[in-house]
């Protein structure tokens, strides 16, 4: 897998660390990416499934940071135990690639109300994709967000958001409740 | 086939979101789509090009739906080609010898043995896709191909992007016959498979993975009142005085037709209940009727063990209403392909049981959406579990129902077929419309 994680195109890493967040659960998932599931699943190694399901997502900015870290976690693992256990057959794990489209919605806002009232009701890939993966690829649709609500409102608010943490929620309805939360919480704030 | 559907009468049943992204996507498909399947009834593939076929047109694709023709001959060849390629020779299933009289191993290795000798085989395949490829107007803009039947009419492309739509587990294929199959297969501009589990690694074409999916708004899986599911219970002469056991599926080996009895009878020492076995017989499978009789013989005249075979096969809805009549679900097959009968029952919000195999993992997430059975004892302590807790069954049941929405549904399936029309097109893995 090290192997394969070095050389895998970074849309294969992208994907296996962030689908889980688009997925739908049922309750907060325990390995919150697919690296994570696959060793605690196929390899039974716990701890290094913990390492890397601890991974804060929002200290990267783009994919070849994450491989990196990525990469040092299982080195590192692997420089201390014995990892020499395969997985059963049927227990592969399979890299997929994904290929990411992007395109204009029918929602345009003027204000931080309507920002609110959008958000509520918006697709959840378009929260996944400003809230979570933007900030990845490039960041240039999340600054741009960032920007509009600076200008229409205040740092604070951006703040707030900025350090909001994607994992742990069971779902993104769970994320966007939570998105909601803080922004009417501001607002209520500064009435 | 031209009949339309409005993506939006599927409002009520999935995010408004979703349905207007598909109508955004939709606007950038250029041109004609055309899908090519070997029948219009009877199977998952027809059944979802049933539904698939009015939402594209719907969404204002130009859309076409076509069938070949073949004599008894090709479709006898090309079901020899789907049983040799569903990984079932090599794949390594185990078939209790209580259940297995006649070794299918043997029989299959024999089947592959006359193939080899009989290269006319391949000749007879390769001059009905020449004739269909006369026949049909192959002038498109995106050409699904679905499953071997017409994978050969790839041969006369002219022009368009070309994806081969396979339905079926190919991992584990007969090698004689994938390397003929694969001389077309790889000539393709994609290939689509349901799971990374049935997929190849050698094709040297680009791989989509695109689950199937289930229409809620399709006789089969629509709403039902409870009067219309009693009076297919009482045409069957079925009461439901106590709770229902059910599995949907042919009268084949691979089901485990008589685990899901032993499962029953152990329940039934415990718990009074009955039991529903409801299926057909494939008129091209020669085992069929076979195991049909031992079924019965296994269910020797119990009177709560309802032993229904479908002759002619059951409507849609009455398949409904004996899923929607059930307390407990099973599919508790040995080995199965993706196993969509399964996202039929979560989506009636019945708890499902089914056995880890093929595509049932993915839409049983054990515990949470339902269970998953390596066993007899297994199913049964689950089956017995299920109807001494209705609460339990009712939570995952709903969840069940959750899953299937967000994952298992058409208008899934629509928006996964536009992205990747979109991503023919736009070869990079970015794209901005």
């Amino acid at each position: 897998m090290l192997a394969a994680i070095k050389a895998i195109d970074e849309s294969s890493i992208f994907n296996h660390v962030y689908h889980a967040l688009l997925d739908s659960h049922f309750l907060p998932i325990g390995y919150p990416n697919d690296f994570a599931y696959w060793i605690i699943d196929a390899l039974h190694e716990p701890v290094l499934a913990e390492r890397l399901a601890n991974l804060d997502l929002r200290e990267f900015h783009d994919t070849e940071a994450l491989r990196e870290e990525i990469v040092r976690i299982i080195d590192d693992y692997m420089s201390m135990y014995d990892v020499s256990r395969r997985a059963d057959i049927g227990q592969e794990f399979y890299f997929i690639r994904c290929i990411s489209v992007t395109f204009p919605t029918r929602h345009v806002v003027t204000n931080m109300n309507e920002v609110l009232e959008t958000i509520k009701e918006i697709d959840l890939d378009t929260i996944f994709y400003y809230f979570i993966a933007s900030r990845l690829l490039g960041g240039e649709h999340y600054q741009e967000l960032s920007r509009w609500i600076q200008r229409n409102d205040s740092h604070e608010l951006i703040e707030k958001l900025d350090n909001l943490y994607p994992y742990g929620f069971a779902n993104m309805d769970a994320l966007r409740d939570e998105i909601v939360r803080i922004i009417e919480g501001y607002f209520w704030e500064n009435i | 086939m031209n009949e339309t559907r409005s993506i939006w009468d599927y409002e009520d049943i999935v995010e408004r979101g979703l349905l207007e992204d598909l109508e955004l996507l939709a606007e950038h498909i250029p041109g004609k789509v055309l899908h090519i399947n070997a029948t219009y009834s009877g199977g998952g593939v027809a059944e979802i090009l049933s539904s698939m076929i009015p939402l594209l047109k719907g969404l204002g694709i130009e859309t076409e739906w076509n069938i070949i023709r073949g004599d008894d001959e090709f479709f006898s060849i090309t079901k020899t080609f789907h049983n040799v390629l569903h990984g079932r020779v090599n794949g390594a299933v185990e078939v209790p010898v209580a259940h297995e009289p006649v070794s299918v191993l043997d029989g299959l290795k024999s089947e592959i043995g006359e193939l080899a000798q009989r290269k006319e085989m391949f000749e007879t395949y390769l001059h009905w896709n020449k004739v269909n490829s006369e026949e049909i107007d192959l002038d498109s803009d995106f050409v699904f191909i679905h499953d071997p039947q017409p994978a050969a009419l790839i041969d006369v492309k002219q022009r368009g992007k070309w994806i081969w739509r396979c339905h079926i587990d190919v991992s584990n294929p007969d090698p004689l016959i994938w390397n003929f199959l694969r001389e077309s297969i790889s000539k393709y501009d994609a290939s689509i498979f349901s799971t990374p589990m049935f997929a190849r690694p050698d094709l040297g074409i680009r791989e989509f993975l695109v689950p199937p999916s289930i229409d809620p708004l399709s006789d089969k899986n629509i709403e039902l009142s409870q009067g219309d599911i009693g009076r297919v219970l009482d045409k069957y002469g079925i009461c439901m005085d106590k709770p229902i056991i059910t599995q949907v599926s042919r009268f084949d080996r691979l089901k485990d037709l008589p685990g899901v009895i032993d499962a029953y009878k152990l329940v039934k020492k415990r718990i009074d209940c009955q039991l529903i076995l409801a299926g057909g017989v494939a008129s091209d499978d020669p085992e069929g009727m076979g195991v049909y009789q031992e079924v019965m013989a296994k269910a020797d005249g119990e009177e709560d063990i309802h032993v229904l075979l479908g002759s002619p096969p059951f409507s849609d809805i009455e398949i409904n209403a004996f899923q929607r009549a059930s307390t407990v679900i099973m599919q508790k097959s040995l080995k199965e392909g993706f196993g969509l009968v399964v996202s039929e029952g979560l989506w009636k919000g019945k708890p499902v049981i089914g056995g880890a195999t093929g595509g049932i993992p993915l839409q049983i997430v054990n515990d949470v959406t339902g269970y998953l059975a390596h066993s007899v004892d297994g199913a049964a302590f689950k089956i017995a579990n299920l109807l001494k807790n209705p609460e339990l069954a009712r939570r995952i049941g709903e969840a069940g129902k959750e899953h299937v929405r967000h994952n298992f549904l058409i208008t899934r399936h629509l928006m996964d077929y536009l992205l990747i029309m979109l991503s023919l097109e736009n070869p990079s893995g970015t794209i901005r419309l």
